[in-house]
C-alpha cells in the first residue's frame, strides 16, 4: 500500500507533459463535435430563413438557397396578410392568433388541471389517492394519437368541432404535469400547511395564497414546455378544425403549399418558408422571456 | 387561559399508541415544558392541543370550552415550529399579518399590530425582507412575531430553538421567557433538551414512552425525581445510579456493593437502585469509616466544574467538583451525605421514600 502511494506522484509527474498536449487535442475534438452539432441544428432554420427571402420561381428551380434574396418584404407580407387557402379567408395573422390561443390555452389548461389534481392527491386524505395517481400516470401510455378516434367522436358529438374549446379541452389532461407538481408539493414541508391552518387559511386560500406562489418557477418551467408542445400540435388541430379560419400556423404552412400546388401554379415556397420562420418565433420568444424569469426564481431561491 | 387535558390518548393509524392517557392542568399564564427523549410523544401531545392531529380519546379544554373537534384556526392558539415554517414568498410583514388578514382585520390595523410586534422583537428594519434574506435567529423571531400579533390565548412551541447554534439558543431562550412573562400568555413548550426545560419552565412534564413520568417545578424535578427515568434524564451529568441487584463479577465488586449497601443502610438490596447527584458526592484522600475507595479513570475539565469518571462495582460513576484545586491523587475516598441519597424500586422504577 505505502509503495503504491509513494509511486503515484512519480507516475503523475512523468505523464504531466504529454497529458497537457492531449488535453488540448481532446478539447479541439470536443469543440468540433459541438460546433458540428450546433450547425446541424441551426442550418435548417438558417436555410429556411434565407430561402424565405427568394421568390418562388427561383426556389422551384434551384431548391433551397443559402444566399439572402430580395423578396423578404414581399414574402413575409404575403405570408402574414394575404388571404389564402381554398376559401381565401385565412391569412397568416389569423393563424398566428389561433396558434397563440391554442398554445396558451393548452399550457394554462394543463397547468390548472395538473395543479388541482396534484393538490388533491397530495393534500387530501382521499381513499384511493395513490391509485388515482397511478391511473393518471398510466395515461402517459395513452397519448392523444392512440385515442384519437374516440376523442374525435366525443368532441364532435358535443358539437365542439371548429371551436377553440374543442381544440384545447381534449388535450389538457396531463400526467406529466400532475407528476411534476405532485413531486414538488410533496417536497413542501408539512409545517407550512399546518402554519397556514393555524393562520386560518382554508384549503382554497392555502392553494392560492401559498402553494401556487411558491410553485411559480415550477409553473414557469411547465408553461414553457407545454406552450411549445401545444404550439407544435398538428394532428389534433388537423382533425378537429375544418373551417380554415380556425387553422393554426403549423397547419397553415402545409396548407399554403397544397393550395397552390393543386392549381397548376408553382407552389409558394417562399411564403411557406416565411410562414415557417414566423411559426418558430413565438416559442423562441417565450423561452427567452421565461428564461430570465427562471434565473430570477433561482437567484431568489425562496424554497 | 386554562388548558386541561383529561385522559388524552393518541393511537396512530399503524396501531402505535403514541400517547397513553395523559392528565394535565395548565394554569393561566403558566409556561409548561414537555420534555423527554425522542419519540416519547411530546410533539404528538402538542399537535393534538393545536388541532393538527386528531385526539383518539379523552377531552381537551381550552378555557371552559371543549375543543376536541374545533378547527385549529378557531382554537385561539398560535404555534411556533422547529423549522420556522415561514411563508417563503411573503415579506416578514406579510408573514406576520397573514393570520390577521384571514380573520378579516382591516389593513391599517394589521399594519399597526405588525409594527408593534416587530418593535417588541427588534424586527422593525426587516419588515420588507423575505425570510430567505434573514439569519436563523431572525427567522425564529419572525415565527415568534407571527404568533404574538394575533394575541392568542395559548402559545405552542415545538422545539423552536433546536435549529440555532448554542449561543443564540441561550439568548433566544431568555428572550422567549421574557416575552412570555411580559405577555402573560399560557404556553406549552416542547423540547428534548433538559437544560432548556429546566431554565424555561414554570412546571416541567417529563414524558417517557407516551407516559407522564412526573409533573413538577424544575427544582422538584431535579431534587425530588419521582422515578429512575426522571433521575437519569434530568441533570447534566445525570444522577449516579448504582444497581444493588447487579450480578457481581469481581470479588472486589462484591465488597463494594456490600459497602454501598451498608452505607445506605438498605435491607432488601435485590430490588433497589441507589442514586446520588454527581455534585453531592464528597471526597477525601484518607479512608474513613463511612467512605468508599474510588479510582478516577479520567477527568473532564469543564471550566466551572470538573467531572471525574470512574466505576463503583463495575457501574459507571461520576463526581463533579467545583473547587479550583485539582485532585492530587487518582485514588480517593467518597462519602455520601445521607440527605442527598435516593432509593428507587428496580421493578416499578418509582422512588422509595427513605
Ligand atoms: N404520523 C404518524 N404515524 C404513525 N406513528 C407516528 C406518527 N407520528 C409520530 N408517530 C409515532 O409516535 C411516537 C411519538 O412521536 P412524536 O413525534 O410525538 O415524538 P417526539 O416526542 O416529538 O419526538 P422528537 O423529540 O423526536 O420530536 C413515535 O414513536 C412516532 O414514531
Ligand atoms: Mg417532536
Amino acid at each position: 500500500m505505502t509503495d503504491m502511494t509513494s509511486e503515484n506522484p512519480v507516475i503523475l509527474s512523468s505523464k504531466e507533459k504529454p497529458k497537457a498536449k492531449k488535453l488540448k487535442l481532446s478539447s479541439i475534438i470536443d469543440h468540433s463535435i459541438l460546433i458540428i452539432g450546433s450547425l446541424f441544428m441551426l442550418m435548417p432554420v438558417l436555410m429556411a430563413f434565407t430561402t424565405s427571402t427568394h421568390d418562388h420561381v427561383t426556389i422551384h428551380k434551384e431548391g433551397l438557397m443559402l444566399s439572402i434574396g430580395d423578396q423578404f418584404a414581399e414574402n413575409y407580407g404575403a405570408a402574414m396578410f394575404e388571404k389564402g387557402g381554398f376559401t381565401e379567408t385565412v391569412d397568416g395573422l389569423t393563424m398566428l392568433m389561433n396558434s397563440l390561443i391554442l398554445g396558451i390555452g393548452f399550457a394554462v389548461g394543463k397547468i390548472v388541471i395538473s395543479v388541482l389534481a396534484a393538490y388533491a392527491i397530495v393534500y387530501f386524505r382521499l381513499k384511493f389517492a395513490t391509485l388515482a395517481f397511478w391511473i393518471i400516470f398510466t395515461t402517459l401510455l395513452l397519448p392523444l394519437e392512440v385515442r384519437i378516434l374516440p376523442s374525435y367522436e366525443v368532441v364532435h358529438s358535443f358539437g365542439l368541432s371548429n371551436t377553440y374549446t374543442g381544440l384545447i379541452l381534449p388535450l389538457i389532461a396531463s400526467a406529466t404535469g400532475t407528476f411534476y407538481f405532485r413531486q414538488f408539493f410533496m417536497s413542501v414541508p408539512d409545517e407550512l400547511v399546518e402554519a397556514a391552518k393555524i393562520d386560518g387559511a382554508g384549503p382554497f386560500k392555502f392553494l392560492i395564497d401559498i402553494l401556487v406562489p411558491i410553485s411559480k418557477t415550477m409553473v414557469a418551467a411547465i408553461f414553457i414546455i407545454m406552450f411549445v408542445f401545444g404550439w407544435n400540435q398538428y394532428l389534433w388541430p388537423a382533425l378537429i378544425t375544418t373551417d380554415e379560419t380556425m387553422f393554426t400556423i403549423i397547419r397553415g404552412i402545409r396548407q399554403i403549399i397544397l393550395a397552390y400546388a393543386e392549381g397548376n401554379n408553382i407552389p409558394e415556397h417562399g411564403q411557406a418558408m416565411a410562414l415557417a420562420v414566423i411559426a418558430v418565433l413565438p416559442p423562441v420568444l417565450i423561452v427567452v422571456f421565461f428564461q430570465s424569469w427562471f434565473v430570477k426564481g433561482l437567484v431568489e431561491s425562496e424554497k | 387561559m386554562q388548558v386541561t387535558l383529561k385522559n388524552i390518548t393518541k393511537t396512530y393509524g399503524n396501531n402505535v399508541q403514541a400517547v397513553k392517557p395523559v392528565n394535565l392542568e395548565i394554569n393561566q399564564g403558566e409556561l409548561i415544558v414537555l420534555v423527554g427523549p425522542s419519540g416519547c410523544g411530546k410533539s404528538t401531545i402538542l399537535r393534538m392541543v393545536a388541532g393538527l392531529e386528531d385526539i383518539t380519546g379523552g377531552e381537551l379544554y381550552i378555557g371552559d370550552r371543549q375543543v376536541n373537534h374545533v378547527d385549529p384556526a378557531d382554537r385561539d392558539i398560535a404555534m411556533v415550529f422547529q423549522n420556522y415554517a415561514l411563508y417563503p414568498h411573503m415579506s416578514v410583514a406579510q408573514n406576520m399579518g397573514y393570520g390577521l388578514k384571514n380573520r378579516g382585520v382591516t389593513k391599517d390595523e394589521i399594519t399597526q399590530k405588525v409594527r408593534d410586534a416587530a418593535d417588541i422583537l427588534n424586527l422593525s428594519e426587516f419588515l420588507d425582507r423575505k425570510p430567505s434574506q434573514l439569519s436563523g435567529g431572525q427567522r425564529q423571531r419572525v415565527a415568534m412575531g407571527r404568533a404574538i400579533v394575533r394575541n392568542p390565548s395559548l402559545f405552542l412551541f415545538d422545539e423552536p430553538l433546536s435549529n440555532l447554534d448554542a449561543k443564540l439558543r441561550n439568548q433566544m431562550r431568555i428572550e422567549i421567557k421574557k416575552l412570555q412573562r411580559r405577555l402573560g400568555v399560557t404556553s406549552i413548550y416542547v423540547t428534548h433538551d433538559q437544560v432548556e426545560a429546566m431554565t424555561l419552565a414554570d412546571r416541567i412534564v417529563v414524558l417517557n414512552g407516551g407516559v407522564v413520568e412526573q409533573v413538577g417545578t424544575p427544582s422538584e424535578i431535579y431534587n425530588n425525581p419521582a422515578s429512575l427515568f426522571v433521575a437519569s434524564f434530568m441533570g447534566s451529568p445525570p444522577m449516579n445510579l448504582i444497581n444493588l441487584a447487579k450480578p457481581v463479577t469481581h470479588k472486589n465488586d462484591k465488597n463494594e456493593l456490600k459497602l454501598v449497601n451498608k452505607l445506605f443502610g438498605s435491607q432488601d438490596h435485590n430490588n433497589i437502585q441507589i442514586g446520588i447527584r454527581p455534585e453531592k458526592v464528597q471526597y477525601t484522600y484518607d479512608a474513613s469509616e463511612n467512605s468508599l475507595p474510588f479510582t478516577i479513570d479520567y477527568t473532564e475539565e469543564l471550566g466551572a466544574s470538573r467531572l471525574m469518571h470512574g466505576k463503583i462495582a463495575d457501574q459507571s460513576f461520576i463526581l463533579s467538583d467545583t473547587s479550583e484545586t485539582e485532585v492530587k491523587s487518582n485514588n480517593i475516598h467518597l462519602s455520601f451525605p445521607a440527605e442527598a441519597l435516593y432509593k428507587f424500586d428496580n421493578e416499578t422504577g418509582r422512588k422509595i421514600e427513605l
